[in-house]
């Protein structure tokens, strides 16, 4: 329970952490919660102790932009793709990662929230088929293969 | 306790500005914190709320008021005659209408909402607030809010380098 002080002109920075997360919290779109963190240190390190649920889902364009999706507002979300091989544009996205195939074939995990963290997929340029899409659903990713090996990674928040 | 009108329970609650409020047992347990004090034992009198202002309390009484399920023989003929769609439509007409104060004032009413645990009233006051950050930048978010930036030049520089993305 908080206990808030009374005081003539307080700045919302000032209110206690925990209220703080339930705002946070009720964002739907990441780049609100970033800004949201960026407001001061007082709701930064709010962010820091709350973990909202999983923001909107991004709409990957093939023009290298992402769009984070807050109601009908579009932002583009420049990322630079070229570093790490990959093809320009998402397969799929889960949470906050991305799903990209590469040009020898492989495919990655992206965060683009931070762009050292990649992660090659083992060994499915052996038994990809290209003809088998690539299913996402809402809690993993699955990436399925004409050898029928089932990969399954949890959504990392 | 107090007991008046055809045996409803009241409450007496008193901020800490000296004034007091006497409002139905079922208005005053709209707040968990208070609906604790009560089912403990700890009500016996007044309960004194500390934090909030006579101005405060008054604005979340009446917020209570409105929202307490309706029961008894008035409530009941409410219930009656109108279909609970509409009576949820008129309440979300008054919501809007009742948060329309200004920044400070709705500053006052996230806390109290906070701190008396109204799940209602601080849904309302966060969204309220959400509203004002959705989709602005971080400079108009802070003016909105009146909030002060507390970071030094080169620490907000970092921040904004990190998700640069987000600040474009």
């Amino acid at each position: 329970m908080s206990s808030p002080t009374r005081r003539a002109q307080v700045p919302w920075s000032s209110i206690p952490t925990e209220l703080a997360g339930v705002v946070l919290r009720l964002l739907p779109c990441h780049a609100d919660r970033v800004r949201f963190a960026a407001v001061c240190k007082q709701w930064r390190a709010s962010a820091r102790h709350t973990s909202p649920p999983p923001h909107y889902p991004w709409l990957p364009l093939p023009d290298r932009t992402f769009y984070s999706l807050p109601g009908s507002a579009f932002r583009p979300l420049p990322l630079h793709l070229d570093r790490h091989r990959q093809l320009p544009h998402a397969q799929s996205s889960c949470g906050e990662w991305l799903v990209f195939e590469r040009y020898d074939g492989a495919y990655t995990l992206v965060s683009p929230f931070s762009m050292s963290t990649t992660i090659l997929l083992p060994g499915l340029s052996d038994t990809y088929a290209p003809n088998v899409p690539l299913l996402v659903a809402n809690d993993h990713v699955e990436v399925k293969s004409r050898a029928a090996s089932i990969f399954q990674f949890p959504s990392v928040r | 306790m107090a007991t008046r009108e055809a045996g409803k329970k009241m409450i007496m609650l008193k901020s800490p500005d000296g004034m007091e409020f006497e409002v139905e047992e079922a208005v005053a347990m709209e707040s968990q914190t208070i609906r604790k004090m009560i089912e403990d034992d700890c009500a016996d009198t007044a309960i004194l709320i500390p934090n909030i202002n006579s101005k405060i309390l008054s604005r979340v009484i009446e917020y209570c008021n409105k929202h307490v399920p309706t029961t008894g023989a008035t409530g009941a003929a409410a219930s009656d005659t109108v279909a609970p769609a509409a009576l949820a439509e008129d309440l979300k007409i008054w919501d809007a209408e009742f948060i329309k104060v200004n920044r400070a004032t709705r500053f006052d009413l996230i806390q109290a909402a906070s701190y008396l645990n109204i799940k209602g009233l601080l849904d309302l006051t966060s969204q309220t607030t959400i509203d004002t950050i959705s989709d602005n930048s971080l400079e108009e978010i802070r003016s909105f809010l009146s909030t002060k930036n507390d970071y030094l030049p080169e620490e907000e520089q970092t921040i904004r380098r990190e998700n640069q993305w987000a600040f474009q």
